[in-house]
């Protein structure tokens, strides 16, 4: 390590200073992320995603059907909970159709890092849908047939 | 003045995980910078970068509690976003495979909404930006504030920790060379070399 490199990466981390820097709102939702925060809540992982950059054997099936415009596959599971939900592209927005396995809901919510969750009807079935989605960071929320707090992983739709 | 400045990781986890707000925020001004480098390095656009920041710093909030190694928050949430931009990547062009950080295209020029206060602070960053996703993203990650570790660097970067200082070198001889070279490919070439 030189002094001369050292030199250069000082001027070069004034200049990303300027040229670059963090934006203001982005720091600002870091910080409303706290807010997010659930103690008591389940929160159920997400267990596979079809459009992983990391993918192997199950899911390079899941992959090719999505290449066949069939969607975005997203897998949460957790306790007796499982949802899955098919992220479907529409233009400038997302479409999502889910199933909700393991607990009886009539609905469930769509909650957004950035605006208001949406309610959604869960049908009889444990299906939903909703259109019109915002691409970002998203979360679903639901609660357990013992009445508890279910939240899925964060996942950037 | 930041109070919290020195104080280490650990103790910052779990003053966040009392509820103390200003924790969180110094943690927020001690990453941010670095994740940020890590987006940029890799070349994902504007909104895409946001995106994955923010759910960076959600999956830390879910996590909290359930975090083992608290002093090693820096180096979690440098390998999530890292996650996180290869996952965007890869749904923008399918092509990208995961670790070929030499095959991610340039995108759009933050230079367009900035200005730089000369000439050759503006020749730096169009060097920084010419280089490779690898370089772009080692050197990005080196001058964070604070500065990561090499550990951490090498984990980001899926490289040897014994690599990051000689690739830090080569890299910024790679930049010295673009400068030399200028932005247009005879600028460099004197009547001499000529």
């Amino acid at each position: 390590m030189t002094s001369e490199d050292d030199d250069l990466l000082a001027e070069l981390r004034r200049v990303v200073a300027d040229a670059d820097p963090v934006p203001a709102s982005v720091l600002a939702a870091a910080d409303a992320a706290i807010e997010t925060r659930h103690l008591d809540a389940l929160l159920v992982l997400l267990v596979a995603d079809s459009t992983r950059a990391e993918h192997s054997g199950e899911f390079a099936a899941v992959r090719g059907a999505e290449a066949d415009g069939d969607g975005r596959v997203l897998s949460y599971e957790g306790g007796d909970v499982r949802i899955d939900v098919v992220v479907h592209q529409e233009a400038a927005t997302l479409k999502l159709v889910g199933q909700l396995e393991g607990t009886t809901n009539t609905e469930i919510l769509l909650e957004r890092a950035d605006r208001d969750a949406e309610r959604l009807a869960v049908d009889d079935l444990g299906r939903f849908l909703v259109a019109g989605v915002a691409p970002g960071p998203a979360r679903l929320r639901c609660r357990t047939p013992a009445g508890g707090t279910v939240v899925t992983e964060w996942v950037t739709l | 003045m930041d109070a919290w400045q020195d104080v280490a990781d650990e103790y910052l986890v779990k003053r966040i995980r009392a509820g103390e707000r200003d924790a969180w925020q110094a943690l927020i001004r001690r990453y941010s910078n670095r994740l940020w480098a890590v987006a940029r390095g890799m070349r994902l656009r504007d909104d895409d970068a946001a995106d994955a920041m923010q759910t960076t710093w959600l999956r830390l909030v879910e996590h909290l509690d359930d975090l083992r190694e608290l002093d090693r928050v820096g180096s979690w949430l440098s390998t999530t976003m890292r996650r996180q931009c290869l996952d965007l990547l890869a749904r923008r062009q399918r092509t990208v495979q995961r670790e070929s950080f030499d095959e991610i295209a340039d995108r759009d020029d933050p230079l367009d909404r900035h200005v730089l206060h000369s000439e050759r602070d503006a020749a730096l960053w169009r060097a920084l930006r010419a280089l490779g996703p690898r370089c772009g993203t080692l050197l990005r990650m080196l001058m964070a504030d604070p500065p990561p570790s090499y550990a951490n660097v090498a984990e980001v970067l899926d490289m040897p920790i014994g690599s990051v200082g000689p690739t830090r070198q080569r890299c910024l001889g790679k930049l010295r060379e673009i400068m030399v070279a200028g932005p247009y490919p005879f600028d460099g070439v004197t009547p001499e070399t000529a």
